[in-house]
């Protein structure tokens, strides 16, 4: 292993430790057919932008324009801490990978004596921006829902808007600006906020990268978390992709398959490969 | 077949027979259309491409047909820099280009046996751009010389072209291992284990000198107006320039040199053995003249000899000194380890201080100062401290590095040069023994540009300071709460450069 590699793998194995257990915390209820409290965030949420856009279409108490989500129905289906849990895992559960660049860019660009707190910060930001954006999600699903009646034109429209921005250039832009990592201050309050700045961008690009892809699962009357499994796959690949030039075209993270399919010639392969000089 | 690549400026004429049929070669290729995958621009294409700064450079008219779309996902913009797959690409790639010149020659009558010529600019004598290429004429007078190219400016400018000898070091010769860190402390000779990112921030030690110098300095930046950066000084225009390719095979050359020490070992992770292809992406690939395409990996790329060429000279001409002893000779020291001592595996890295924001770096000079952090400081002056004379405590000794982070402009040819240690009322330039390294930010345009595939972060140098800081610790100058670092220009950098550094940052790298 490459000291480089050594050191990637120094972040990289905790934060896939915290993903695993969040993926469990939300599959092991589900599959034992517990309450949606907390642990299965994906079901959680995706009621919730349910019963919101089923109180909007009745006309629960929202506003034409069916932008405001009203307290009372909102909570009646999750306590707000079983929400803020379920949400916290849930972002563990998908988003915890891609923060690892971030990550390890804070960690070792800080001071020894700062870099608990530097990735500490980097997360908190993270997760703060991700929860302002989820909870921006949920009010969207309920938007669609409202206006389109049954479940399946919701997300009919759910994956027009999907597909739509996964071709836009301001997509491939999100993904750009995630791979940057910019200078951060060593030193006193100018390191936190940095820290924070960093975090909070991170999640910023992160959230513009996945917005759309992320509302489906809110918008299926079934199969949540199967959907969810789909999308962070994707997600993840997405990763994987080298920054390009923004413009219109169908983006898909196809070399995720590309390795794999390289992995697995090389492991049936064995031996040296011959040199074929060109002189 | 095998070949011989021999030294450009000992062929015993400046229009040797081998830069004679170098120079009808090159002038063949030019003479194919773009969209011929022989040609000399196509090839040029595959190190890398701008339509605009192409067609500044008068290399791209509104009539050329341009490659298929097949050709050019295939074949262009494959150059790797910021990676340790920076060698073994480039190997192949003025392999590839030698068999073309190769056939091209050989077609016209030529030698079979011809290779490519190197330049190695560290003999002395040899720093200055071989005649062939300086002259607009064929050596019987008539006009049109392939080896020629108007836009290559020289270090200041003016068109004389050197590469300026006091500023270029083989320090990275003495890089123990081949592959390093991006985290701030030994990037390694050959570069940073990238993964599955591309073109790394981080140059390695022979990356940034003295390819990245070089390429600067020789492609240079016009003086006057309209202030054209020269082909060499940008990787998207670099394979245009004929020297180029001798300029990279005396990087192949060093490769071969720093390899002839049995303790200076490849990679040997299957990452790096077959490429990028083993992390989906490209195989590298270059086109031949009989058609065939051919494809390669770095695990291939490992041994010249098996690849049908050697070097006539692998003596670097000036010999690498490691930091240490570069400091301790010039202290008049004897601190050397114990031969045959067992060195420690350092490589715990850790920042000891930044400056606390940007540094702009325009007209003569920038200044700037690294604050300190008084704990790992302590560290640093405590290692250095260690009795040297006892092997195996010397190889505890921390090493410490200078970095340069997002550097971010838009000019390749804004080279300057960085001084550690030099106070407010002292002129840099008479403090050569504070030159913590000279910088050429080759690629800077282009990785400041935030759609390209560095995102905008722009480019991280690393520089090695520890003989600089071993001078300060016994002048009492590192046990202070900060460093003052200057920039100074080799040309004064305009505001169109828009050259900046990110931050400036030391980190020690050590048990």
């Amino acid at each position: 292993m490459t000291p480089e590699a050594h050191q990637r793998r120094r972040i990289r194995r905790p934060v896939l430790a915290v993903t695993v257990v969040a993926w469990a915390a939300m599959l092991v209820p589900e599959l034992l057919g517990s309450p949606p409290v907390g642990a299965s965030a994906g079901t959680t949420l995706a009621r919730e932008a349910e019963s919101v856009g089923h109180a909007g279409h009745g006309g629960a108490g929202l506003s034409s324009t069916g932008l405001d989500v009203p307290e009372a129905v909102h909570w009646s289906y999750t306590p707000p801490w079983g929400y803020v849990a379920g949400w916290g895992v849930m972002l563990a559960a998908m988003m915890a990978p891609l923060l690892i660049p971030a990550l390890r860019h804070a960690y070792t660009r800080s001071l020894a004596g700062r870099r608990g707190r530097a990735v500490a910060l980097v997360t908190v930001a993270y997760a703060v921006t991700w929860t302002a954006g989820g909870v921006g999600l949920v009010t969207l699903a309920s938007v669609i829902r409202t206006p389109t009646g049954p479940p399946y034109t919701a997300l009919a429209a759910g994956i027009a808007v999907a597909l739509m921005w996964q071709a836009t250039p301001s997509k491939q832009r999100c993904l750009n600006r995630r791979a940057r990592h910019p200078p951060l201050a060593a030193f006193g309050r100018a390191a936190d906020v940095d820290a924070l700045r960093l975090g909070g961008s991170h999640a910023l690009w992160c959230f513009g990268s996945c917005w759309a892809l992320m509302l489906v699962p809110l918008l299926v009357p079934a199969w949540h978390l199967g959907l969810m499994v789909v999308v962070t796959l994707w997600v993840w690949s997405e990763q994987l992709e080298r920054p390009a030039v923004p413009g219109w075209r169908l983006r898909a993270p196809v070399r995720a398959l590309r390795v794999a399919r390289a992995r697995a010639r090389s492991l049936r392969e064995s031996g040296p490969s011959s040199v074929a000089a060109p002189v | 077949m095998h070949v011989v690549r021999r030294n450009v400026w000992e062929l015993g004429d400046d229009w040797a027979d081998d830069i004679l049929w170098y120079a009808r070669g090159v002038g063949a290729m030019k003479g194919r259309p773009l969209a011929d995958p022989t040609s000399w621009r196509f090839y040029a294409g595959m190190h890398g491409f701008s339509s605009a700064r192409w067609q500044e450079l008068g290399y791209l008219v509104p009539t050329d047909q341009p490659p298929t779309s097949a050709l050019l996902s295939q074949f262009w913009r494959q150059c790797q820099h910021g990676s340790w797959y920076f060698l073994p690409w480039h190997r192949g790639y003025v392999l590839a280009f030698e068999s073309n010149i190769r056939a091209a020659v050989t077609d016209l009558g030529g030698p079979e046996s011809w290779a490519l010529p190197y330049w190695n600019y560290f003999k002395a004598g040899q720093s200055a751009l071989p005649p062939a290429f300086a002259s607009s004429d064929w050596p019987d007078g008539s006009g049109d010389n392939p080896l020629f190219v108007e836009q290559r400016y020289g270090p200041f400018g003016d068109g004389n072209v050197f590469v300026p000898t006091s500023e270029v070091n083989l320090n990275a010769l003495a890089e123990p291992d081949f592959t390093g860190v991006s985290s701030g402390g030994s990037p390694g000779f050959g570069g940073v284990d990238t993964g599955f990112a591309h073109n790394g921030p981080v140059h390695g030690a022979v990356e940034t000198q003295p390819h990245d110098w070089v390429h600067g300095l020789v492609g240079g930046q016009q003086a006057q107006f309209p202030e054209t950066i020269g082909a060499m000084s940008d990787p998207r225009t670099a394979g245009l320039d004929p020297i180029f390719w001798l300029h990279h095979a005396n990087i192949d050359r060093l490769w071969a040199s720093w390899r002839s020490d049995p303790a200076h070992l490849d990679p040997t992770q299957p990452t790096w053995l077959q490429g990028p292809a083993s992390l989906g992406e490209r195989a590298f690939s270059a086109p031949m003249p009989d058609a065939t395409t051919f494809t390669y990996t770095p695990g291939e790329m490992t041994d010249p000899a098996a690849l049908g060429y050697e070097y006539d000279d692998l003596t670097p001409a000036a010999a690498p000194v490691p930091p240490q002893e570069r400091v301790d000779e010039g202290l008049g020291l004897d601190l050397t380890a114990e031969e045959g001592a067992p060195m420690p595996e350092n490589t715990n890295v850790e920042l000891v201080g930044a400056n606390d924001e940007a540094v702009p770096v325009r007209g003569t000079e920038s200044r700037t100062r690294v604050r300190l952090d008084a704990p790992t400081r302590r560290r640093v002056v405590d290692s250095l401290a260690l009795g040297a004379d006892d092997a195996e405590v010397a190889g505890a000794r921390d090493r410490v590095f200078l970095n340069l982070e997002n550097v971010r402009g838009q000019s390749d040819a804004a080279a300057f040069r960085v001084y550690v240690g030099v106070s407010d009322d002292e002129d840099a330039s008479e403090r050569p023994e504070r030159l913590a390294g000279s910088i050429a930010p080759f690629g800077v345009s282009q990785a400041s540009d935030f759609d390209d595939e560095h995102a905008g972060q722009g480019l991280t140098f690393v520089l090695e300071i520890t003989d600089i800081v071993d001078q300060l610790q016994l002048e009492s100058g590192f046990d202070v709460d900060d460093l003052p670092v200057r920039i100074v220009p080799v040309r004064p950098i305009g505001e169109k450069a828009e050259l900046s550094i990110g931050r400036i940052s030391v980190f020690r790298q050590g048990r």
